[in-house]
């Protein structure tokens, strides 16, 4: 089969500082003339698992709170599915949208959603991805958006055996990834974009 | 070959690197504390990367793609009334059905209804400044709105953006994630302007300059410009590994 591409991707710019009013008006009281806005939905009562929050703040290179970003978050569902075009949809939770996104708070610059613990990918008989929440951060100053992946402390034993965590396990930085637990079914997730401190952001 | 097999051999291109802007553009001073030093570190997409959220058409309003009537009170926005149309494909010219586009934009004075916008030019009361719609079964879009104006920014210069519109796509895939701007073709203000210049390639930037269309255009009406969307796009798995 032929794999010549055809046409040449359209470059990302920056979504600049006023990204609220296309994507989450309401969230930040814009009297939008949406219905509601397309974003923290990820669950509903009957959703399947264990309910947590995840919060964090992002740093810029002065170590200042950036407050005007927008974070999308990509998850599977509590058994490790996602719904997809790609998948057997058979087997995911019905009630869980694996996608939300939430802006910072323009105030405090922490962003946060309730979501729940993602489960186990199986990839082959051997092969695994632990618990992990993928993140895509944009905002005024930022290019592109950027890829960062998110894990749990408290999943020690399923970290090394996740193959993405092994094929990085060298990098400086890999606790970058891991969430803290700030309290039962809370975790912390900070972002750094420089600094010794820089996160890991990927290229997927 | 059994369907878990193929579904791990499913791939996507990657972000091009000669296409995108940098990171750390100094020109564009905001980007100096906000671009990560080290590179993004590649992994190999699999399987968990290639979905994404798939948006249904009871989840928008019929006048969420019409900015000239969906926040019109008394009577229509001020200023150039235009269509914007174009379709979304992959890098292999595939159509994207059903891709989610939200975009954003300056009234026809430059000015945008957020809090954060100071600038002296005035709100249209009749003029939100957003729209959003789905692909059609061939990757269709259209929009008609204002045309925005331009408008001074802080930047430690004079520096004024070329009017543009933020588009926000999401593709199919998470992977294929996209916000970016449109131009206007003619507009003296791109070749001069950071965040456009952020990307070091005449061709890109060039693919984010909005053509003008009369043949798509309203009698009478509206004026037609043209900007297609090229999302990453699938790599075809080799037959003589389908077994």
């Amino acid at each position: 089969m032929n794999n010549t591409k055809i046409l040449k991707q359209t470059p990302s710019q920056t979504a600049g500082p006023y990204l609220h009013i296309g994507c989450i008006p309401h969230q930040i009281g814009i009297n939008s003339s949406y219905s509601k806005d397309l974003n923290n939905l990820v669950l509903a009562n009957e959703t399947k698992g264990s309910r947590i929050e995840i919060c964090g703040k992002i740093y810029d290179g002065n170590h200042d709170v950036i407050k005007d970003a927008l974070v999308e978050i990509w998850q599977v569902d509590s058994n490790g599915h996602y719904k997809s075009r790609v998948h057997n949809n058979s087997n995911s939770d019905p009630n869980f949208n694996n996608w939300g996104r939430t802006s910072c708070d323009l105030e405090t610059g922490l962003w946060q959603f309730h979501t729940i613990k993602p489960g186990i990918i199986k990839l082959t008989t051997r092969k695994i991805l632990a618990p992990h929440i993928w993140l895509w951060v944009v905002a005024r100053g930022i290019n592109k958006g950027l890829f960062t992946c998110m894990y749990f402390c408290d999943e020690k034993n399923l970290n090394i055996l996740d193959c993405n965590l092994k094929k990085i396990s060298n990098s400086t930085n890999i606790n970058s990834l891991i969430a803290d637990k700030v309290e039962d079914h809370k975790y912390r997730f900070n972002i750094y974009l420089q600094g010794d401190k820089e996160t890991i952001f990927f290229d997927i | 070959m059994d369907k878990k097999n193929r579904d791990l051999n499913y791939s996507i291109y990657p972000s091009d690197k000669n296409i995108h802007p940098k990171s750390f553009t100094p020109d564009y001073k905001s980007s100096i504390l906000r671009s990560p030093k080290k590179s993004p570190l590649s992994i190999k997409n699999i399987i968990s990367d290639l979905s994404g959220h798939i948006f249904e058409k009871n989840d928008l309003g019929s006048l969420d793609n019409d900015l000239i009537k969906n926040y019109c009170k008394n009577s229509e926005p001020i200023g150039e009334r235009i269509i914007i149309f174009g379709k979304v494909l992959d890098e292999n010219s595939k159509p994207i059905p059903n891709s989610l586009i939200e975009i954003w934009q300056a009234n026809s004075s430059g000015r945008y209804r957020h809090n954060g916008d100071n600038y002296n030019a005035p709100l249209d009361p009749s003029f939100g400044g957003w729209g959003r719609c789905l692909t059609d079964n061939n990757g269709n879009y259209f929009f008609k709105t204002i045309k925005p104006g331009a408008y001074p920014w802080p930047n430690g210069g004079n520096n004024w953006r070329p009017a543009h519109i933020h588009f926000s796509v999401f593709g199919l895939s998470f992977l294929q994630r996209l916000i970016t701007q449109m131009y206007f073709e003619g507009d003296p203000l791109i070749s001069i302007c950071p965040i456009a210049q952020s990307i070091n390639n005449k061709n890109a930037l060039e693919s984010l300059i909005s053509k003008l269309d009369l043949s798509k255009s309203v009698h009478m009406d509206y004026r037609a410009y043209k900007f297609d969307i090229i999302l990453r796009g699938e790599k075809s798995i080799p037959f003589e590994n389908r077994k």
